[in-house]
């Protein structure tokens, strides 16, 4: 079934609209969590809590990708499980190596505020569109996905250490791109 | 934490990003895909090769196709003698000038300053090289001299073009030289690795 057809499901609050979904992108949502929970019973759970926030959110949202928008809950979610389970001590998985990689992104704020969320979207946005494809693509696998420098190397054909060093530059351009545009996090 | 933000303002960034990294959304060149696909790409391959041969036989390198976009600022000394002999060679065979070819692979060679552990022109040279090139704790290096002019830059990639030095041999010198450095044990790899030139992209991968 299209998106249109099952976001038509959500608006006359069919729901078989979650099974459509669970259907489509089940797979999709999944790999998600997994990469950032490493626990499938959490990475279960937050797919769930996925199709409920979906479902409790369209009306009044229509996104333009079902994909995208149930993807980008999961990964909210899944983020927020684990920032619980890390101050249980229960952290695993790939995100502490993310988490440390992206340090080296954030400028050194002195006496600047803080940006607001849209603005750093906004920013985040503007940095992805000036980048070249394979690299956008590789930075977004590594950190939106929260994929492994081997799995991202053996997709796209690079050995380890050339996806490592494109990711090091990119982090260090985006640095320097949220520094000119004066962006403190 | 400030990290955990940026982690967190990354799941609003545009949809339309996150749909073309989407696993599975694999770039053109690449070893996986589709049995179908394979099979194309095989055709695809044998035709190719076919077309160079042919174009080979009208005096034309496949190679040129490609040409160089920009020179080498480090390369590893064995690559590169290597490349260019072999380039030489090919020259030599066909127009039979094995005395200009010498001079041709003299004078590219007198374009690079020449660095290894013996055989440094000077403490303070070495010590400038290895500043901006830490490889050359690893391995014999030729780099561009920092100072060298834009016209002497361009007269090498000049050079190097006219012998059929390629992007592709470029690209898989730098590629060598991170393989090198990933392999190798030095407690410095980021920091060598990091000086490293960018591996430019492909000719057609974008």
């Amino acid at each position: 079934m299209d998106d249109a057809k099952i976001i038509a499901l959500y608006e006359a609050r069919d729901e078989s609209a979650i099974a459509e979904t669970q259907q489509k992108y089940g797979g999709y949502c999944r790999y998600i969590a997994e990469r950032i929970l490493a626990c499938k019973q959490d990475a279960e759970e937050c797919v769930n809590d996925a199709y409920h926030k979906v479902w409790n959110t369209i009306p009044p949202q229509k996104p333009e990708s079902l994909a995208s928008y149930v993807g980008m809950l999961t990964r909210q979610l899944s983020l927020n499980r684990y920032k619980e389970n890390h101050r249980q001590k229960r952290g695993a998985g790939v995100v502490p190596l993310i988490l440390d990689e992206l340090q080296e992104c954030i400028a050194d704020k002195g006496d600047m505020p803080s940006v607001d969320d849209i603005a750093l979207r906004d920013a985040m946005n503007a940095f992805l569109a000036k980048l070249p494809q394979r690299t956008r693509m590789v930075f977004m696998r590594r950190y939106w996905y929260a994929d492994e420098v081997s799995t991202i190397a053996a997709d796209y054909g690079m050995s380890e250490s050339h996806v490592g060093v494109l990711l090091y530059r990119t982090r260090k351009k985006l640095k320097e791109h949220l520094e000119k545009e004066e962006i403190y996090v | 934490m400030k990290n955990e933000r940026l982690m967190d303002v990354l799941s609003t960034v545009s949809p339309a990003y996150v749909a073309e990294a989407a696993p599975g959304n694999i770039p053109k060149r690449t070893n996986r895909g589709p049995r179908m696909i394979k099979r194309l790409l095989a055709v695809a391959a044998v035709l190719v090769l076919l077309l160079a041969a042919t174009i080979a036989t009208i005096g034309i390198s496949a190679a040129e196709e490609q040409p160089l976009q920009e020179i080498p600022v480090v390369i590893l000394k064995e690559d590169f003698d290597r490349l260019i002999a072999q380039r030489l060679d090919e020259i030599d065979a066909q127009k039979n000038t094995p005395r200009e070819v010498k001079m041709r692979h003299m004078r590219l060679k007198s374009f690079y300053e020449f660095w290894c552990l013996e055989q440094c022109k000077s403490e303070k040279a070495y010590e400038a090289v290895l500043k901006r090139f830490p490889l050359a704790e690893l391995s014999d290096v030729y780099a561009v001299d920092a100072t060298a002019s834009e016209v002497d830059k361009e007269f090498l990639l000049d050079e190097l073009r006219s012998i059929g030095f390629t992007q592709n041999d470029l690209i898989e010198c730098y590629e060598r030289m991170y393989e090198l450095v990933e392999n190798s044990d030095v407690e410095n790899k980021e920091e060598i690795l990091a000086s490293l030139p960018e591996i430019p992209e492909r000719p057609g991968e974008e």
